[in-house]
């Protein structure tokens, strides 16, 4: 009994004698840290929805980035010239080249339901709120390759619903562009043959993290390929 | 009248100069500066590029731009002092250059920028270079490296193995800040857990 007493005697000094206030102070922020992590999806929507309803402010949604996004209407025409191949081209000088970071058209796929603000370059700013087309590849239109990455949880999620044949339409200031999906795969992030930035023919590319359930870092992409179907292209010098 | 006619035709002749002078599209100056960038390097005698995404995001950025003559022909002098650089490392890509010669490297890419009033900068920690242009958007960021034309693996500036891929995360596991926190939270439970139980068991 007396080695037991010294025992606990010794083990408390160790701790300066206050291990009954220092451990439960530990645990419970411990605790507290994962509840905040784990709800804190939950919560900010219910915050953001209550800052909606009950905010006497209007939103000023504008000071993150920049957008030149102002939709073509469906009876408004688009001044072209004849292209290089007889056919009809939008001019060059009417199409106001996106800077990275920059909103310039809105992607929809309606039978997935996913409809985004569509960005040039995939930063963290943009992928935040929408999609966005990596700055290496070319906008709608352009006669090259648009990739575009979306996040899993959010804008993307609907493509899980991608099937071939299904439409996908960009609009854009200058605009309006049509692709039909032709397939999807799931890829390695790191599989470079999954795309390519070299094409000389307009094509889309769409990707996001796979599987859509996983938690934790997946190096597998879910890629949606479609080829356009209509949309006039740029002008090319 | 003909004197009022006549200010308002100038006036107008000035006006579409002034819009065709910020005409977006590439021009021929844009042309040979890309066709410039296409061309290869010889590194311990194989022929390197620089990664296809390079030259599309040079590409987009000349599309904003309406560059003159006079800056391709300084921006694609500076290339070519470039490329002279890095053949004279000795190195076979950018990674096994020392870092004298990334610094020479660097400040070779910061003349390239000047012609465009834009800027170069590079972290020391990511390894990442950024070009800025004159109203200080980014236009081009990546851990520079040369590849060899069939797409072959090469080794960036950060000895990592890289193919020029560009594939972004993209999972709702993305924000680096949570995973962080929870995974503090946790091991700080679990420790807290063992404590306790080492403490009953005795």
């Amino acid at each position: 009994m007396s080695e037991h007493n010294g025992y606990r005697h010794k083990h408390n000094m160790k701790l300066g004698g206050k291990s009954f206030l220092i451990l439960p102070i530990i645990f419970c922020f411990g605790i507290l840290l994962i509840v905040l992590g784990a709800v804190s999806a939950t919560l900010g929507s219910v915050w953001s929805a209550a800052g909606i309803v009950f905010s006497d402010y209007e939103k000023n949604y504008s000071t993150e980035y920049k957008n030149i996004f102002v939709p073509v209407n469906e009876n408004e025409t688009v001044d072209t010239v004849t292209g290089k191949d007889g056919k009809p081209a939008i001019k060059s000088e009417n199409v106001v080249y996106p800077g990275y970071g920059v909103q310039f058209g809105e992607i929809s796929i309606p039978d997935c339901e996913v409809k985004c603000p569509l960005f040039m370059g995939d930063g963290d700013i943009s992928l935040k709120n929408g999609a966005g087309v990596y700055y290496g590849s070319f906008i709608p239109g352009y006669g090259g390759t648009i990739l575009i990455a979306g996040h899993n949880n959010t804008f993307f999620n609907g493509l899980k619903n991608a099937k071939a044949g299904q439409e996908i339409t960009i609009r854009t200031s200058y605009g309006d562009y049509k692709y039909k999906i032709r397939e999807t795969a799931v890829r390695d992030s790191l599989d470079t043959t999954a795309y390519d930035l070299s094409a000389d023919y307009e094509n889309l590319v769409l990707y996001t993290c796979y599987p859509f359930d996983e938690v934790g870092l997946t190096n597998k992409r879910l890629f949606v390929y479609a080829d356009l179907t209509d949309g006039i292209p740029i002008e090319k010098n | 009248m003909k004197k009022i006619s006549a200010v308002i035709a100038a006036l107008l002749i000035v006006v579409i100069s002034a819009v065709t002078a910020f005409a977006a599209g590439i021009n021929d100056n844009e042309q040979k500066v890309l066709d410039e960038l296409k061309t290869s390097v010889e590194m311990q005698g194989m022929e390197m590029y620089w990664p296809r995404t390079y030259v599309n995001q040079a590409e987009n950025y000349f599309n904003t731009i309406d560059m003159t003559a006079d800056q391709a022909e300084q921006i694609i002098a500076v290339i070519r002092s470039g490329k002279n650089q890095l053949e004279s490392t000795g190195a076979k890509n950018i990674a096994e250059c020392t870092g004298e010669q990334k610094k020479e490297l660097m400040s070779t890419l910061t003349k390239v920028m000047e012609p465009v009033n834009g800027t170069a900068s590079f972290d020391n920690i990511s390894g990442e270079v950024t070009l800025k242009a004159e109203n200080g958007e980014v236009i081009f960021k990546a851990v520079p490296t040369l590849v060899a034309k069939d797409g072959g693996k090469s080794v960036d500036i950060n000895g990592k193995i890289t193919d020029g891929g560009v594939i972004k995360i993209t999972g709702g596991s993305a924000d680096m800040l949570t995973i962080v926190l929870i995974g503090a939270a946790a091991a700080s439970v679990i420790a807290g857990g063992v404590f306790f139980a080492g403490r009953k068991m005795i």
